[in-house]
């Protein structure tokens, strides 16, 4: 064949083309990421758990992030937890986990692997343009890790790094060169997602085989290909307000920079811009950026439910227009998340209507979900269970959206821990829940081997029940008044209250980011001695699945198959089998065909080499 | 073609080879090796951690010698200092300092006891995992089959987690629904908190609709080999249904936000867009700084003179008020914050450096403080401190004011006590503060000790 070729070591495992191999990159960092995020959160939360907690055991590796107290009576040092360090923890946390796992990882990983095994290409449109996406990531990624342990602490002012906070080095050390480092890295990692999303669109608007109309695409690839889209209208956006920060902090230009004296500074020579100016460009792409999340962990999940409860998913049509929706709507709700910025009351209203809107094609999406299991006969594979887990983690921190988003409500919450329960749960559990639901899904197709499901219900129900554990007591919290990004809760009455429960939430955590060391577990030992998969483990009807078990560079042997069907034929009526492959023509389909030979070989196609099973395969 | 497929099945890529550097040979010495790795891997890891275990055991071995001393030491100190109720203030300056000693205290006790619990967690996960790992092998060994039925267990586990957190639910409502503010004491307050309540049931009820209908559904059509799922891939109808219901819902949540939202936003409908003196008698300057408040009332005139950034000195003019203007000489400018009774205060917003936010729980009240730029927010309190107190049957209660944006690292640290006062009071206190203009164009700096 023409896509054979002789592969080193290099150009196979590091420098690849392939798609499969750079969405296992993806995976893998960012799986690490992922951790490296988790271990952040599980730093500080132990400081919200017990103010002042000791860290002298962390002293080796984060020595940067403690300060030391001497206590002359004892002649002890103890080390805790800087105040302004703590904000360096937030700020790191939330940056990795939006950027770097939930962004990257997650659409990097899937849009990589299935983006061509389900259309049916044999890899995407550019192959190399899809390296350079993964080696900027991985350059990004390297650059944010660096800033973590450079004297003065990474970037500290937030996630959202909102100047002046951001822009000067004397209101926060972390403003000095780790916010360097940061814009550094968010510079390539926007050139990294915009290849990857470029290459994206064009693989799935040009390359689809025969027969794949749109209306035929599996939702995955709707999901994907509208996060693209999304990705590519709105990072441009946060790429220049970086670049204009940038100006403010290194050239002397005063975008976002007005009146400003500061008290190791005296009065700062800045006149002219406007603060407000930099959230409007950052939640431009921040609110599509919640959805650029969101929507491909929507999408696997409508796959492995619509598999699993062997259902066609309900209401096709509706799902993609609910994607349609809320893709165009994400780009006019971003002033939600400034209502209390002293907005004109009157474009407060505006936002409002948006917001409230795109609650509707969220609830028609939820009640496809529910509608599909209906009725269904759910298998309860991994993947499977955490689709339902995301379901359920939608609702919750989906409904608590409609509070936020009216104007009137976010006044005395906005900022506040009830934000931090409700983003947590409905973009950072439930995005997490759909990856995990797509590796779990897509492992035998990435690895060639299944993981172990034993190990993968523990893994699903400790995190399950933690995040609830966590996420869920915030809420009270909130309602409160407690504000979010507060080093300790001491200072102050209304806060005080929650002592206990911060230490309660703190164990949580502390489990739930044990159970995914049972998932790295798996993870690592499925890979290398798992169970060898068969072709179609789950009897699945997409593409993906009538390839080898590890297909080669170029997916198909012989011919790309043509697809004659949607992708949710599950259950038809008249069909002996539960699924009905999109690639089994009426023909073949009128054939005695045996769906239950040796290796669950559902293709009978006219390929000598499909019935070579990998063991009868001899050196 | 076919010999292609074969070389291109046997370096199918691989994690075996990415991982180990192996060539994927399918014998079973092959896979000898790669479990003899990865037990390998996992005895690294686990020494890893159990020598931390031990170095941090050692650690607080030594410091347990001390810590007892001290934490008596620290103990007997915070007894003496022990906020006594007629000395209310003071408590207030020391609360955080005491806070810290006492958390050191008991962290001596509990410093590594976290650290104990991350490693034993993870170590405790490692040993299931390596169970599991043995049990399979010796279920490899006998050739048993894993006929658990997993579909049962989890369907069961399913309707268990919904047990679980309705019950769980109703427990935080219980133990925590208490702290929640559904009482506010401003009058824009209380509309939010209606507003806060109908959004509560609506939200409320479809959570506990949906989430009971998810793991009924779960349950009750797990796997059954017997049967065949229903083939229903759409209906218009029903489509149409949940598009149009939660769209009349969230229009009267629109609507009745609206009406809220402007209520609260729109302060010079019928007082027009001046700041007189008439139209708003009781005006106040919030000034936020890394990490305090400054307030500036008007004085006499009752208006708010001008003022420049550039003018700005911490010792003589915090505020950077401008003296030249006539409106300006007899600002007051002050570190206490006070509010009339059931007067409509009007808050005008600054910030010194970075973005801060002026955050009332009490009165359900927010706005951003912005360099060189004003924000407004109006406040018309409902009780006094005095009547608050005794609604909350606390002596201690004060109303609070905190920054809630992000802005360094005292940001938690920048507490403010909001006094209520009647009218009467309130105007006797606000005109027997001096006035911040001191002949010089200098702010007389007495005003500005810590009188809280």
């Amino acid at each position: 064949m023409a896509h054979e070729h002789h592969e080193s070591f290099i150009s196979k495992y590091i420098f690849s083309q392939d798609h499969k191999m750079i969405a296992r990159q993806y995976l893998i960092t960012g799986i690490f990421m992922g951790f490296v995020g988790g271990f952040l959160s599980i730093f500080f939360r132990l400081q919200l758990g017990w103010d002042g907690i000791d860290f002298t055991w962390l002293n080796g590796l984060f020595g940067n992030y403690l300060s030391s107290n001497f206590n002359e009576a004892t002649g002890d040092v103890s080390y805790v937890l800087a105040p302004d360090k703590y904000l360096a923890l937030v700020t790191m946390h939330g940056t990795i986990l939006v950027f770097f796992v939930l962004t990257a990882g997650l659409s990097g990983t899937f849009s990589n692997l299935l983006i061509p095994l389900q259309i049916g290409a044999r890899d995407m449109a550019s192959p190399f343009l899809n390296m350079l996406s993964y080696w900027f990531f991985f350059l990004s990624t390297v650059i944010m890790l660096v800033s973590l342990f450079i004297e003065t602490g990474p970037a500290s002012a937030g996630w959202t790094i909102y100047p002046p906070l951001s822009a000067l080095p004397k209101a926060i050390p972390g403003s000095g060169l780790g916010m360097t480092l940061w814009l550094a890295s968010m510079a390539i990692f926007i050139a990294s997602s915009l290849m990857g999303a470029l290459n994206y669109i064009s693989t799935v608007l040009n390359m689809r085989t025969k027969g794949l109309s749109m209306k035929k695409l599996p939702l995955t690839i709707w999901a994907f290909f509208l996060t693209a889209i999304l990705g590519t209208l709105s990072f441009p956006v946060l790429f220049s307000a970086a670049l204009l920060l940038i100006f403010d902090r290194s050239f002397g230009t005063s975008f976002y920079l007005d009146g400003i004296y500061l008290a190791d500074g005296g009065v700062l020579d800045k006149t002219g811009g406007s603060p407000i100016l930099f959230q409007h460009l950052f939640w431009f792409l921040g609110h599509p950026e919640v959805y650029i999340i969101l929507m491909p962990a929507l999408g696997i999940t409508s796959e492995v439910i619509s598999t699993n409860a062997r259902k066609p998913i309900f209401g096709y049509k509706a799902m993609v227009i609910s994607l349609l929706g809320i893709s165009v709507l994400s780009f006019i709700v971003w002033g939600h998340h400034m209502f209390v910025t002293g907005m004109n009351p009157f474009l407060g209203s505006i936002f409002m209507i948006v917001t409230l809107i795109i609650a509707v094609p969220s609830a028609i999406k939820t009640f496809n979900y529910l509608a599909t299991l209906w009725k269904g006969n759910i298998h309860f594979t991994n993947g499977m269970m955490f689709a339902i887990g995301l379901v359920s983690l939608f609702i919750s921190g989906g409904l608590t959206g409609i509070w936020l988003g009216n104007a009137a409500i976010d006044i005395p919450l906005h900022n506040t821990y009830f934000v931090v329960a409700h983003f947590h749960i409905v973009m950072g559990a439930s995005a997490i829940f759909g990856m995990f639901s797509g590796v779990y899904h897509w492992f035998p197709k990435m690895f060639g081997r299944m993981m172990d499901k034993k190990l993968g219900y523990i893994h699903f129900w400790l995190t399950f029940i933690s995040v609830y554990l966590v996420f869920f007591p915030m809420h009270f919290i909130g309602l409160a008044g407690v504000p979010r990004r507060y080093y300790a809760f001491t200072n102050f009455d209304f806060a005080d209250d929650f002592l206990d429960l911060n230490k309660f939430i703190t164990y949580a955590a502390i489990l739930g980011f044990a159970a995914q060391f049972v998932f790295l577990y798996n993870f690592i030992k499925s890979a290398i001695s798992g169970e060898k998969a068969v072709k179609n483990p789950w009897r699945a009807n997409t593409l993906e699945w009538s390839t080898e078990v590890n297909p080669g560079h170029g997916n198909w042997v012989g011919a790309i198959p043509s697809v004659y069907r949607g992708p949710h034929e599950y259950s038809k009526p008249g069909v002996d089998r539960d699924f009905l492959p999109q690639w089994i023509s009426e023909e073949d389909l009128n054939q005695a065909v045996d769906y239950d030979s040796e290796d669950h070989d559902p293709i009978k196609r006219d390929v000598p080499s499909t019935t070579q099973n990998e063991e009868s395969v001899t050196e | 073609m076919k010999q292609h497929f074969i070389h291109n099945n046997q370096n199918g890529i691989d994690l075996h080879c990415f991982l180990g550097g192996m060539h994927k040979h399918a014998s079973k010495n092959h896979f000898m090796k790669k479990s003899i790795l990865l037990r390998i891997f996992s005895l690294f890891l686990t020494v890893f951690l159990l020598s931390n275990l031990a170095l941090a055991s050692t650690e607080h071995a030594v410091k347990e010698e001390n810590s007892d001393q001290q934490s008596e030491q620290i103990q007997s100190e915070n007894w003496a200092k022990a906020p006594n109720p007629q000395n209310l203030e003071e408590k207030k300056i020391s609360r955080y300092a005491i806070n810290k000693q006492l958390e050191q205290g008991q962290a001596n006790s509990s410093q590594s006891l976290t650290g104990y619990i991350v490693i034993i967690a993870i170590l405790v996960l490692l040993i299931f995992g390596g169970i599991g790992a043995v049990m399979k092998d010796v279920q490899k060994m006998t050739g048993q089959k894993d006929t658990t039925n997993y579909n049962k267990i989890n369907g069961g586990l399913m309707l268990g987690f919904l047990v679980l957190m309705l019950v769980g639910v109703f427990y935080e409502i219980v133990i925590h629904g208490k702290y929640v503010r559904l009482d506010s004491s401003s009058e824009h307050g209380q509309a939010i908190d209606n507003m806060l309540i109908v959004t509560l049931l609506i939200t409320g009820f479809v959570f506990l609709i949906t989430q009971i209908v998810l793991f009924i559904f779960a349950y009750k059509y797990q796997y059954n080999e017997k049967r065949k799922a229903l083939y229903y891939p759409e209906n218009d109808k029903l489509e149409i249904l949940w598009t149009v219901v939660p769209a009349i819902v969230l229009t009267a949540l629109v609507l009745f936000g609206f009406r809220t939202w402007n209520n609260t936003m729109i302060y010079h409908e019928n007082r027009g867009k001046d700041y007189t003196a008439e139209a708003y008698p009781y005006q106040v300057e919030l000034f936020a700084y890394q990490f305090g408040w400054n307030f500036r009332y008007p004085g006499p005139d009752g208006i708010l003179g001008k003022y420049d950034y550039r003018l700005i000195d911490p010792a003589t003019n915090p505020m950077g008020i401008d003296f030249s203007d006539p409106a300006s000489k007899d600002d007051i400018v002050t570190r206490d914050l006070k509010m009339p009774k059931m007067e409509l205060s009007r808050f005008v917003m600054r910030s010194r450096d970075v973005l801060h936010a002026a955050h009332f729980p009490d009165f359900n009240a927010q706005i951003y403080c912005i360099p060189n730029t004003q924000t407004e927010f109006h406040i018309k309190p409902l009780y006094t401190t005095t009547e608050k107190r005794a609604m909350e049957n606390n002596a201690d209660y004060n109303f609070e004011l905190a920054c809630n944006q992000i802005c360094g690292a005292s940001h938690f640290n920048m507490r403010q006590t909001v006094e209520v006062l009647d009218v009467d009071e309130f105007n006797k206190w606000a005109s027997s503060q001096k006035a911040a203009f001191n002949g010089t164009e200098e702010v007389d700096d007495t005003q500005l000790s810590m009188t809280e």
